[in-house]
């Protein structure tokens, strides 16, 4: 029977720590007491068996010491077989002794003794156990005197059972009681052990969406679990870091769709209210459309954040030269370069592994945003190279206006703006430095961003190949 | 409108296939006006009817419907061999719908929200696609020529000094003359760009363009249709 069988079979699967844990200890410590108790029982056993045989000695020891001297001294023999016995017997060593000479003739022996040890073989002068047919236990044992003779000796050890009996009885008692104890205290050691666990889950189960800022604080836990309560904060940390993320994203998606929506309502409402004339209607109309197409452009840009979120999302990559790439969006932001008097030039070239478009709209995002912050006469550079360590570099520079450093960290959220007020005037939404940020993690790449107030920014894009 | 329906040449029919009806009322008000004949299934079982037994020219299906689904009706009218285009509309922006859509034989999608004239763009360039257009070496509106083989334009006598962006967008707004296009469509023909992106810069490039063979002459030919994009045309 396998382990998991046997743990099935005692229904520990799915039981609890505690249950696990008290069952353990109630285990180990019916283990612990079970030999202890079998140890002391063998100890016993072996003591008295000592005892014994040591007390039969002694008077074989005797007998011999008696029957060295010729002629004998009948009246000690008789006195230490006939009579020493019956004293003994009153201190419970129940015995038996006898005397046989070289023809097997018995010349001493304790009264009783033949018809008690009926049977009884004394082979070979070796101790060792005898049952006689009353069922009483002897421990029986020879040996030869000085003449030739032979000493027999028994001693009946039944009277032990009792008190072996009463020692096996408390044995189980102890057992029993002990095995109490092992489970009470397995079960305080293991309630008391698992009670930061049960600390941890009930401020778990208490945090919500309006609690995130609570903190399982657990610096003084004991160490297994204090990783797991700083890991828990961690994690509180982070969710609460998006959620506050969320919660300003909704907010900002709100304000960003209300001022077309209230536009759209306010010019509705008045062309309603008033008998305008046709070009009035018209012009209401053309005013609509475009906050419509603002609105519109907004959803799509955020449906595309949402979809490039889906882990899932398996985008199509295609071998693609960078600086063929990079070339067609020049191309098409020339006209608005030009306009501003303003320098686009792209070095050097690589192939890279991305999708397409999603990396065409990444540089289309990135230029976009280098031609509005850059002045008249300014100058936008593109470098592309192959790192050592098998990384494509694409490189993009400017030397615009600047981002001022406590903006940086926030440059990649959604609808962040480093001067809110410009955003309209400027037409964008807000999300296009986002958009560059979940093309870079859907492609495994990495960007950073270097910059300085009136010397420029410097994007860093790797790209793996 | 006139214009129009000679510059198609005849008549064409469509057929709308939507479920939602405010986007099928729309859809069909503005395709009349622009001088189609247009016929509206409002469901996926209708629109198959519809479509098997009636003779079109293009059928712009919307694929999410109920009974009968879009991807369906594509499958049986390319079963049936019919000759009619098909462009789908999709709500979601997804590479596996038009992909799907594609491989079943339409022949062009449009991702919901789209502008119409984004719409009519497509349609006319679908059903132009049907007639055979003379490849035109030389295109002239009014006083404004465009030689596409020497790539050269004029402005009555004078030469035009353009880009070559600004020659190929030239080229764009007099081939479909009285056409309006809108910047989407601008940047996608012109510049390969098919991605929501910064539609200023058409309006920059429109400007440059303007300042080359309008502004210094006395009839102006491209206009700006506002909220919707520009157009060349004779006024």
């Amino acid at each position: 029977m396998s382990w998991k069988s046997v743990k099935s079979a005692l229904f520990l699967k799915n039981s609890s720590i505690t249950t696990r844990l008290t069952f353990f200890y109630a285990v180990a410590g019916f283990i612990l007491l079970g030999i202890i108790a079998l140890f002391l029982y063998w100890s016993m056993l072996n003591i008295l068996y000592q005892n014994d045989s040591r007390f039969l000695s002694d008077e074989i020891r005797l007998v011999q010491y008696l029957l060295q001297k010729k002629p004998y001294n009948k009246l000690l023999l008789k006195h230490e077989i006939n009579v020493a016995p019956f004293v003994l017997r009153k201190s419970f060593y129940h015995y038996f002794i006898r005397v046989i000479d070289q023809n097997n003739q018995i010349m001493f022996e304790t009264p009783g003794m033949k018809s008690a040890l009926d049977g009884a073989d004394f082979f070979n002068k070796k101790k060792h156990w005898w049952y006689s047919k009353k069922g009483d236990k002897y421990l029986l044992m020879e040996s030869n005197a000085r003449f030739g003779e032979k000493i027999q000796a028994a001693l009946c050890v039944s009277y032990q059972h009792a008190a072996i009996e009463q020692y096996r009885k408390r044995a189980v008692a102890i057992l029993i009681i002990g095995e109490l104890f092992a489970i009470l205290i397995g079960y305080i050691i293991a309630r008391r052990g698992l009670y930061r666990l049960r600390m941890l889950t009930h401020i778990t189960r208490k945090i919500t969406a309006a609690s995130l800022h609570q903190r399982i604080k657990a610096h003084t836990w004991p160490k297994e679990l204090r990783k797991l309560g700083l890991a828990f904060d961690q994690m509180l940390d982070r969710i609460e870091t998006a959620f506050s993320h969320l919660i300003q994203f909704s907010d900002d998606l709100a304000h960003e769709l209300r001022t077309p929506v209230n536009n759209l309502m306010g010019q509705t409402e008045i062309a309603l209210s008033c008998d305008a004339s046709k070009e009035e209607y018209q012009h209401t109309l053309e005013s609509n459309l475009e906050d419509l197409q603002r609105i519109s452009h907004i959803i799509e840009n955020l449906l595309f954040l949402a979809r490039a979120e889906n882990p899932q999302l398996a985008i199509n990559k295609t071998l693609l030269k960078a600086h063929d790439e990079i070339a067609v969006i020049i191309d098409f932001y020339q006209a608005m370069a030009d306009d501003k008097k303003i320098k686009i030039t792209c070095e050097g070239s690589a192939d890279l592994h991305a999708n397409q478009v999603m990396f065409r709209r990444m540089i289309s995002n990135l230029l976009s945003n280098a031609l509005k912050y850059t002045k008249e006469n300014g100058l936008i550079q593109i470098f592309i190279k192959e790192t050592p360590d098998n990384l494509v570099e694409i490189i993009i520079r400017d030397n615009g206006i600047g981002i001022a450093a406590e903006h940086l960290p926030k440059i990649f959220d959604r609808f962040y703006r480093v001067d809110p007020a410009r955003s309209h005037a400027t037409g964008s939404t807000g999300l296009g430095l986002a958009i560059v940020k979940s093309i870079i993690d859907l492609h495994h790449a990495t960007i950073s961003i270097h910059s300085e107030p009136e010397k420029g920014t410097i994007f860093i894009l790797l790209f793996p190949k | 409108m006139i214009s129009k329906l000679i510059f198609l040449n005849k008549i064409m029919r469509l057929l709308i296939v939507e479920d939602e009806n405010k986007t099928a009322a729309y859809l069909s008000k503005g395709l009349t006006e622009n001088g189609f004949i247009v016929d509206v299934a409002n469901d996926g079982e209708e629109g198959l009817f519809l479509a098997t037994n009636q003779h079109y020219d293009l059928i712009i299906l919307d694929v999410m419907l109920p009974k009968v689904d879009g991807w369906t009706i594509i499958s049986e009218i390319k079963n049936r061999l019919l000759s009619v285009r098909v462009l789908f509309l999709t709500a979601r922006d997804d590479i596996e719908d038009r992909v799907k859509g594609l491989n079943l034989g339409a022949d062009d999608y449009l991702v919901k929200p789209f502008a119409f004239s984004e719409l009519l763009a497509r349609v006319r360039s679908l059903l132009r696609r049907d007639m055979n257009n003379p490849s035109l070496d030389n295109i002239s509106v009014a006083d404004l020529k465009v030689d596409l083989i020497k790539h050269k334009a004029f402005r009555g006598s004078e030469r035009l000094d353009l880009t070559p962006k600004e020659f190929a967008l030239l080229t764009l707004l007099m081939q479909r003359t009285g056409e309006v296009l809108s910047r989407t469509l601008i940047s996608e023909l012109v510049w390969d760009i098919n991605f929501d992106s910064d539609t200023n810069v058409i309006d920059v490039a429109i400007r440059r363009l303007r300042n080359k063979i309008d502004d210094p002459f006395q009839k102006k030919l491209i206009h700006t249709v506002r909220g919707i994009g520009y157009v060349l045309e004779e006024r």
